[in-house]
């Protein structure tokens, strides 16, 4: 069982891969999300806690929003993260921003890394 | 509880050295290293598989400011001489008798040091690339010409094979050079290990307490008794640790870097050598500027266009095309290294100064200028909203609108966080490395310089170590 702020990460990751990383394919999508955790873990403990805290935070809201829609596990806590990180595009908020932006650095070394043609793919189609 | 003569925490280019020097001069040394023996080649350079194995953190460590600067540490035996681009400068007689006079730094002409380089280069087997350079690095030569700027080709530490050409080359890294010399002449080099905490006793160390990782979960606590202590653990470590263990006059609040702005440049022709890096870099501006060139795999192509990557997939898709470049700066601003209760990785902290968001905006625009003139197609800085640059013309706009917090910023240099010298007011350590008011302990590694010097420092870093250890085997104090 992870701990809360490593779900709260994961969740993160997972909705905001799927909103910015659209033209990658769900395993490509999965494995992009995997890495990033990983990387996560290991990353020096000031980051962890400081990203762990905000996605924790972020995790609360997406659990609200999950419970109000009658259902906080499966395909409705994912649709509330989805929410959550398509408003955070929307409208960035101080102190947040840092995690989007550590989960979008790594996310874009990665799959760039392993898919280098994947977003021209996607707009050739 | 194990005796020990001399004790080296880091293996480093401060701590292999100086391994190296006490072991060859007779003395029993023991190394510590945090991390693993890994030998060169057996992760690809500059790949995310080598960040996770050789970086410490796998790389993800910033010190946290406006905006951000995201910093990179080697991590295991032979430290950051196994993960850099092994580019070296010996250290000129300007910046010495600068940093002598400023920093009352004793004993650190040139002629106190040169002896020192002239080994360090001979068995690093410094030089320049003897055939071709890398196109990448063509690009520099191309566009300094052009703008009529000075460039030099930076040497390196390393072996050519057949072809003498630049991906030709091995790079002379810690593990194949010093620590295997330490080794030989007796040393005993312990990897895995992390040091907690040293513990004094009046104005000696008398005990350094270490935890051994057997297996991942798995660890033993070790104690040695040494009779002299040298921290080599690197500009964030070093500090890190003598805070853990109350040693914190001067030490964590000097932090220095040279923060880095990068931009992609995109050419008609193929340049992108993804293992390795270019050798030339533009000196007309130094030491507060320099541009040069960096790895540029396609991975680390999308790193420097997030969060705009999929607006300009081209590069990455035809990435032979592209490779990335940096200016590189020297700051007014200072960093602070912070030891944290109940955590093992401090809290890295930097902030720049005004005037050092006009000397990166600046940079950045010397560096755009130099790649138009080299003859770069499309030209992408790496700023919070990337942007397609297709004329130099179109910086002048960019440049206006560039604000410092717009910047992505990273560094792979860091330094003095335990500044030398002799003005206890300042420094943490004396001329040759020995910890104020402390008898028995020395910091050998960058740490120990008293501010960046402005080009990429490992060959100052080592030839003060190998004085430090001269002045340690002779008796000084």
């Amino acid at each position: 069982m992870r701990a809360l702020p490593e779900r709260a990460v994961a969740g993160f990751t997972d909705a905001l891969i799927a909103e910015r990383f659209p033209f990658l394919d769900a395993d490509q999508q999965a494995s992009t999300s995997t890495f990033v955790l990983s990387r996560w873990r290991v990353a020096s403990q000031p980051v962890r806690l400081g990203t762990g805290a905000v996605a924790t935070v972020l995790g609360a809201a997406a659990w609200s929003l999950a419970a109000m829609a009658g259902s906080t596990q499966g395909s409705g806590r994912d649709a509330a993260w989805g929410k959550v990180v398509h408003g955070l595009s929307r409208r960035p908020l101080p102190g947040i921003s840092e995690l989007s932006q550590f989960v979008v650095s790594l996310a874009t070394a990665y799959a760039a890394d392993r898919w280098p043609d994947a977003a021209l793919a996607s707009q050739a189609s | 509880m194990i005796d020990v003569e001399v004790l080296v925490i880091g293996s480093g280019p401060g701590g292999a050295l100086t391994a190296a020097r006490l072991a060859e001069a007779g003395r029993q040394v023991f190394v510590l290293e945090e991390g693993d023996w890994i030998e060169v080649g057996e992760h690809e350079p500059f790949s995310l598989d080598q960040m996770e194995a050789q970086y410490r953190n796998a790389g993800q460590t910033v010190a946290l400011g406006r905006p951000p600067i995201i910093y990179t540490e080697g991590r295991g035996a032979g430290g950051g001489s196994e993960v850099n681009s092994g580019l070296y400068h010996r250290p000129g007689p300007e910046l010495l008798d600068d940093w002598a006079r400023r920093f009352a730094i004793r004993d650190l002409s040139e002629r106190d040091i040169v002896e020192h380089s002239r080994e360090i280069e001979k068995t690093l087997s410094v030089g320049t690339v003897p055939g071709a350079v890398t196109p990448a690095s063509s690009v520099i030569e191309r566009g300094g010409a052009a703008l009529g700027w000075a460039t030099r080709e930076v040497p390196r530490w390393m072996v050519y094979g057949e072809t003498s050409d630049a991906g030709d080359g091995e790079r002379q890294t810690m593990t194949r050079t010093y620590l295997p010399r330490a080794r030989e002449a007796g040393a005993t080099i312990m990897t895995g290990v992390h040091v907690d905490r040293l513990v004094k006793r009046g104005r000696r160390i008398v005990e350094v307490r270490a935890t051994k990782r057997l297996a991942p979960g798995i660890s033993e606590p070790l104690r040695f008794r040494p009779e002299h202590v040298f921290v080599c653990a690197g500009a964030i470590q070093t500090p890190a640790l003598l805070q853990r263990s109350g040693l914190r006059t001067n030490v964590g609040r000097t932090l220095a870097v040279h923060p880095m702005v990068k931009a992609v440049a995109r050419f008609d022709d193929a340049i992108n050598v993804p293992d390795d890096v270019p050798v030339h870099q533009v000196k007309e501006f130094a030491p507060n500027i320099s541009i040069g060139g960096s790895a540029s795999g396609p991975g680390l192509l999308g790193l420097a266009l997030a969060p705009e990557w999929a607006r300009f997939a081209e590069v990455t898709a035809d990435w032979e095309h592209s490779s990335l470049y940096y200016a590189a700066t020297r700051t007014q601003g200072h960093g602070r290294v912070q030891a944290l209760p109940f955590l093992d990785d401090p809290l890295v902290t930097y902030r720049l100064t005004r005037g050092d968001g006009k000397m990166l905006v600046h940079a950045l625009e010397r560096m755009v200028h130099l790649l138009f003139a080299a003859g770069a197609r499309r030209v992408y800085p790496s700023v919070a909203e990337a942007v397609e640059l297709r004329t130099a013309a179109d910086l002048t706009e960019l440049g206006q609108r560039l604000k410092l917090r717009d910047l992505n910023l990273m560094t792979v240099h860091l330094c003095s966080s335990v500044p030398m010298g002799e003005d206890r007011a300042r420094a943490g350590v004396d001329s040759f490395g020995r910890i104020h008011g402390f008898d028995n302990v020395r910091v050998n590694d960058a740490s120990l310089l008293p501010e960046a010097p402005g080009l990429n420092p490992q060959g100052t870093i080592m030839a003060i170590a190998s004085r430090n250890c001269a002045a340690f085997l002779a008796g000084a104090r």
